[in-house]
């Protein structure tokens, strides 16, 4: 089922003013790009607008929005990996350079691991909305979320090993 | 960890939209439901489109171009960006690999009504190369490779990242392609002369959704082709009619294509450099395709693919052409007057 009519200014602004700052923080755990985040943001309204789908409620709503947002940046890297050798060079000003070991870090976790660490610490899902948003069972996000900060503890040590 | 996990939601929190952006959203929103047309994204990537003239080859192959759309938004932290993959309709092309070929002829369903062949493989110094066909994109807006993950009862196991594909027909839903993923040298050579299992993932994109597909083979590498460099050069050339120096910065052959990579330096930042290749007798090759990058000031880097030069030549001569965008948004290449590039092959 979709929606029928189109969305009103009211609607637009109430979606916009809602998910913009989180949409554009989750793209840029991808992108590392700010600008690029916002392009992966509009490209997730245009779709909705166009696509217009059917939400049971509002916790359905924002699970939209964000398994949406995270697979047009997961389109985004492999678009921009399978035509450079090189990893993406990025440019953050709005983190100073001294900050980018982080960036790097959380980096070399696989993408299954950040999204559920960024989601359950940064954005505060629950791991009930977490296995909503990825389709994937509670039980699985727990092991992803156990997984995750696992590793990057190994990663940490083995960072403050080298320093 | 918890001192990260404060530390990184702290940087986090300084990321932020610009101050306008929201406002230019909703209006960006509002005449995208008027106009029912898809909005431009604010640093959307260039995609160039170059005919490519025909080939003074033998070959009287009607020549056509096949761009890979590109669906995802752009790389910000480039100012530019652009790509574009053709290829004409050539049976002579598709270059004999039987020395180190692996024969799959292999037909696999995907999606919804989708289907993949698999013709053959190339075990090689940098990873593997695959030539495919798209047979049909099922229920799938585009399918495209994403890794290979190769290993053997031994224990051993090596995942090799998609570097390109590039479509050598454009016969609508019987594409072909040569896939390329990469690996060093001693992370391949253990897999020579072994039983290996070989899962190819595929992505399926549909509407924004991607899906993975993985097909599963089983084939015994018994030989592996080498990359050859053929050319590596650190000497610009500078044209002072267009005020721009430019430098083949290496050449290496691969089993079917030849990678050449290039830098250029200019005041011009909206316009793009490649080259055209020709031999010592007067032999255009073709350009399979090429992307290009300038994210900096002095680092305009660029790839470009062309078609494997005859084994007789001796010389591959690239000349240089502008790829414009303009005013009104359409595309075009100019021809750069004066000197070209002159390169010996290597051994």
């Amino acid at each position: 089922m979709r929606k029928t009519k189109e969305y009103s200014d009211q609607e637009l602004s109430r979606i916009i003013s809602e998910y913009t700052h989180s949409l554009v923080r989750l793209a840029f755990t991808y992108t590392k790009s700010v600008p690029d985040a916002e392009d992966i943001v509009q490209e997730v309204m245009v779709r909705l607008i166009t696509k217009k789908p059917y939400f049971e409620n509002k916790t359905h709503e924002k699970a939209w929005m964000v398994r949406v947002t995270i697979n047009t940046s997961i389109n985004y890297v492999k678009a921009v990996k399978r035509h450079k050798n090189e990893p993406l060079d990025y440019d953050i000003p709005e983190i100073p350079k001294e900050e980018y070991y982080l960036v790097e870090l959380i980096d070399q976790l696989s993408e299954k691991y950040r999204t559920v660490l960024y989601l359950y610490y940064f954005e505060g899902y629950a791991i009930k909305e977490i296995a909503q948003i990825m389709k994937k069972s509670e039980s699985t996000i727990t092991t992803w979320m156990a997984r995750g900060r696992k590793k990057l503890k190994g990663l940490l040590l083995e960072r403050e090993g080298e320093l | 960890m918890n001192r990260i996990e404060e530390e990184y939601r702290e940087m986090l929190s300084r990321i932020k939209p610009e101050e306008s952006f929201e406002q230019e959203l909703l209006e960006t929103l509002k005449q995208a439901q008027i106009q029912k047309k898809k909005p431009k994204t604010k640093v959307g990537r260039k995609l160039f489109i170059r005919h490519i003239h025909q080939a003074a080859t033998a070959m009287a192959a009607c020549m056509c171009v096949v761009i890979i759309g590109i669906k995802t938004p752009a790389a910000a932290t480039f100012r530019g960006f652009y790509e574009r993959f053709c290829i004409s309709v050539s049976q002579t092309y598709e270059k004999n690999v039987k020395a180190d070929e692996i024969p799959i002829n292999k037909q696999v369903n995907i999606g919804n009504k989708g289907k993949i062949y698999l013709n053959d493989a190339v075990m090689t110094s940098e990873g593997i190369s695959i030539r495919y066909e798209v047979k049909d994109k099922g229920n799938y807006d585009d399918v495209y490779p994403s890794e290979v993950i190769i290993a053997t009862e031994d224990g051993d196991r090596e995942v090799l990242e998609q570097e390109n594909y590039i479509p050598v027909s454009d016969q609508k839903n019987n594409t072909k392609y040569y896939g390329t993923f990469q690996k060093h040298t001693a992370e391949i050579q253990k897999f020579i002369g072994k039983e290996t299992s070989c899962t190819l993932v595929f992505l399926g994109e549909k509407g924004g959704e991607v899906q993975e597909e993985k097909i599963k083979i089983k084939f015994m590498p018994r030989s592996m082709y080498k990359v050859k460099t053929v050319a590596s050069n650190d000497d610009w050339v500078y044209n002072k009619k267009e005020n721009i120096s430019y430098r083949i910065k290496n050449i290496t052959l691969n089993v079917w294509y030849m990678k050449v990579e290039y830098e250029w330096k200019s005041q011009e930042d909206q316009d793009f450099l490649s080259f055209e290749l020709s031999d010592e007798y007067k032999k255009q090759y073709l350009s399979l395709g090429e992307t290009a990058d300038i994210n900096k000031e002095n680092r305009k880097i660029g790839t470009v693919f062309f078609e494997r030069t005859d084994d007789d030549t001796r010389k591959m001569i690239f000349k240089p052409v502008w790829l414009k965008e303009s005013k009104n948004g359409t595309q075009m290449e100019k021809k750069i007057d004066g000197q070209g590039i002159t390169t010996t092959k290597g051994e």
